[in-house]
């Protein structure tokens, strides 16, 4: 698949934004049942798709090209991980507040939160399948093979992590659901967000703090 | 199990070589400069292909370079 040109990119991702944008105030036009309130929740749902889309296709489908191993590259690699796991993590964190919030009918909540979780398992584990199988040699790229080393480390450290607390979330999620006779939808879809959002964030910033111990 | 450790004759070789700087090295063997201080420092053992191409660099075997001090 040939890489869309930078113009394109950047007018999907401004419309994705206006969607984005442009849902805030019709979900606070009415009340949280109304119409305009659930477009306007859709609008921020797809814009937040489109935004993803366009970093995704921006990412994932540049010419892969062998490039010069650099000192800096991991380095910057880690903080251009970081910055783009700290925005997706406000842009997701705000769609599902808003989903939350006005989710106060049982249809809405049946429909669209199981909806939204089918969804967000089908986008985690294309991400673990293509991380692994496809996009391993493109991530490395530009990396030599000590600074690869690092990277799987680091990647390592960072599953360990989310794989600790999902066992220690689904025990005390387990003993909550014991204690009370329902639970919401979303809290197990959160757990699992929120756990993989620690642990893709955890992984960039090990890899600077190893880096900061290098230089010392 | 032993424990063995990777010891190199990396700097001293630079400087038979006409000095030749960490930087010329990792130029010549397609790494990083850092990659080549922690080789040198002992903190990092290089894989086999990147420990012949050191060797290549200086005109040497990889024992010749590298030792397992026990």
């Amino acid at each position: 698949m040939n890489r869309l040109k930078d113009k394109k990119l950047l007018i999907l991702a401004g419309i994705g934004i206006a969607f984005y944008l442009g849902g805030i105030p019709l979900i606070y036009s009415g009340g949280p049942q109304t119409l305009w309130c659930r477009f306007g929740i859709f609008m921020g749902m797809a814009g937040g798709a489109i935004i993803g889309t366009a970093l995704s296709i921006h990412f994932f489908y540049r010419p892969q090209t062998a490039c010069k191993p650099l000192e800096n590259n991991l380095k910057r690699k880690a903080w251009k991980d970081l910055a783009i796991r700290l925005c997706s993590l406000i842009v997701g964190g705000l769609s599902f507040y808003f989903l939350i919030i006005h989710s106060d009918s049982d249809i809405f909540e049946a429909v669209i939160a199981r909806v939204i979780m089918v969804a967000g398992a089908i986008i985690v584990g294309v991400w673990v399948a293509v991380g692994q199988f496809v996009m391993k040699k493109r991530i490395l790229n530009g990396l030599d093979e000590r600074q690869r080393v690092m990277y799987e480390k680091a990647k390592m450290i960072s599953d360990s992590i989310f794989g600790g607390l999902w066992v220690a979330g689904l025990m005390g999620l387990w003993g909550w659901l014991g204690l009370k006779t329902s639970v919401p939808i979303f809290v197990p879809v959160l757990l699992l967000i929120g756990l993989g959002f620690i642990a893709e964030i955890s992984h960039p910033l090990i890899i600077l703090i190893q880096c900061k111990r290098e230089q010392k | 199990m032993s424990s063995e450790a990777l010891t190199n004759n990396i700097r001293r070789l630079r400087f038979d070589a006409g000095e030749m700087t960490q930087q010329e090295l990792a130029d010549k063997t397609g790494v990083t400069r850092q990659t080549i201080i922690a080789i040198e420092q002992g903190r990092y053992a290089p894989s086999l292909p990147l420990a012949i191409r050191i060797a290549r660099a200086f005109g040497k075997t990889v024992e010749e370079v590298f030792q397992l001090a026990e």
